[in-house]
């Protein structure tokens, strides 16, 4: 650590901080073609899936304005799961207050995995293995949740 | 069977530094932890602040040098040649490196080891896997989850807050990972900075950003280990940073 950064941190009482950066818009969420990449890839969700996000908003696309807060129709009738990060909800909120939007510690792991399982599951998808094929949400859903969080300060 | 992979498959994740801080939160936390070189160019020795010229003895080396190198309570002991030998499927399968009972063995497996890492995954218990949050790592994702990650936790290493991609890839990967996310670890210049002065971060840095991380994550893995053997472990002594790698029972054995 910097000499300089050492001092100033001593001074503020705090061994090390964390990075404040303006806020970031949905639009700037959207233009990782990467994240769309990887939502319908087969191996991480499935098939049937994607087909259906995709039927349910035909010819759309990430990089397009999304409604806010509007999912496809096709999840308005499917059950909500809880989300695993309820990003957009400040009651959900760590009491103890952080600076960074997405430097939020990672969710507590499940008391129910199976780890002693010999034999890894056969190849289906991520969300599938995890036991929870309710987590599979509309990507624009996910991603607007995610610009929520960023965009609401939540830390 | 206490065996707990460390293995990206891609490098430069801070494997070696995540496996070895976590050896070491493991041995506070009252195990008795052997942490193992499964890379014939590793550099897991250096976290542990030994020079490059230290050799660790093998895993199968006799006892009295397997007595002979130990930091901050881990044995450290050189498996890549072991690993490498034409019967070392045959020992695994007839349990003759001791991964079973209540022994750790904390293994760092070189990111392109994927075949080691098949290998050992049937023995192990867990499955580290850094990931950063890059495009680079991203790329990894469907075909680790399609190798399957019944025994997988991921760790978001070399955290970088301060850009823009990186702060999305982060809640991307959050949000994907779910509870399989065990934590992450932010990027810190000490922690290069204590290799090169050939010591252990917790010695160079007690108040590293890094470090701090680290003991977080050691006490998700512990809390781990405790759920599958029942255990009461007591890991309070990970509120204080400064413990680790500045105890009086740093001590070094070497090899003779």
């Amino acid at each position: 650590m910097r000499a300089d950064a050492k001092i100033l941190l001593e001074r503020l009482g705090r061994s090390d901080f964390r990075y404040r950066e303006f806020v970031d818009r949905f639009a700037d969420l959207e233009s990782w073609p990467i994240f769309e990449a990887l939502l319908r890839d087969g191996r991480v969700m499935p098939q049937d899936e994607a087909a259906m996000i995709e039927a349910a908003t035909p010819g759309d696309s990430l990089r397009q304005p999304a409604p806010q807060a509007q999912p496809a129709p096709v999840f308005k009738s499917a059950p909500v799961p809880e989300p695993v990060m309820p990003l957009a909800q400040p009651e959900a909120r760590a009491p103890e207050p952080r600076t960074d939007a997405m430097s939020r510690p990672a969710p507590s792991r499940p008391r129910s995995v199976d780890l002693t399982a010999e034999a890894p599951p056969p190849a289906s998808t991520l969300f599938g293995r995890y036991g929870r094929p309710e987590r599979a949400q509309n990507i624009r859903s996910l991603l607007q949740r995610l610009s929520d969080a960023v965009e609401g300060g939540e830390d | 069977m206490p065996l707990i992979l460390f293995h990206s498959p891609r490098g430069g994740t801070g494997n070696s530094f995540l496996a070895a801080t976590t050896a070491i939160a493991l041995s506070r936390a009252g195990h008795d932890v052997t942490a193992l070189d499964f890379d014939r160019n590793g550099t897991l020795q250096l976290h542990f602040g030994m020079g490059p010229g230290e050799r660790l003895p093998g895993l199968d080396a006799p006892s009295d040098e397997t007595a002979s190198a130990s930091v901050q309570g881990v044995a450290l002991r050189d498996a890549s040649a072991l690993s490498r030998q034409s019967d070392f499927a045959e020992g695994l399968a007839r349990n003759e490196f001791g991964f079973s009972g209540q022994k750790v063995f904390v293994a760092d497996i070189a990111a392109g080891d994927s075949q080691l890492r098949d290998m050992l995954l049937p023995h192990a218990l867990l499955e580290i896997c850094p990931l950063t949050a890059t495009a680079e790592s991203l790329m990894m994702l469907p075909g680790i989850t399609d190798a399957g990650i019944a025994k997988t936790f991921f760790v978001l290493s070399m955290v970088e807050d301060t850009r823009r991609f990186a702060r999305h890839s982060m809640g991307f990967l959050r949000e994907l990972l779910g509870e399989r996310l065990l934590g992450q670890v932010r990027r810190d210049e000490a922690v290069t900075e204590a290799c090169a002065m050939l010591k252990s971060l917790g010695r160079y840095a007690p108040h590293s950003a890094a470090l701090a991380d680290t003991i977080k994550l050691g006490g998700e893995i512990s809390t781990l280990l405790a759920d599958l053997y029942d255990e009461d472990l007591d890991v309070e002594f990970f509120e204080d940073p400064a413990s680790l790698g500045t105890s009086d029972d740093d001590t070094r054995h070497r090899a003779a």
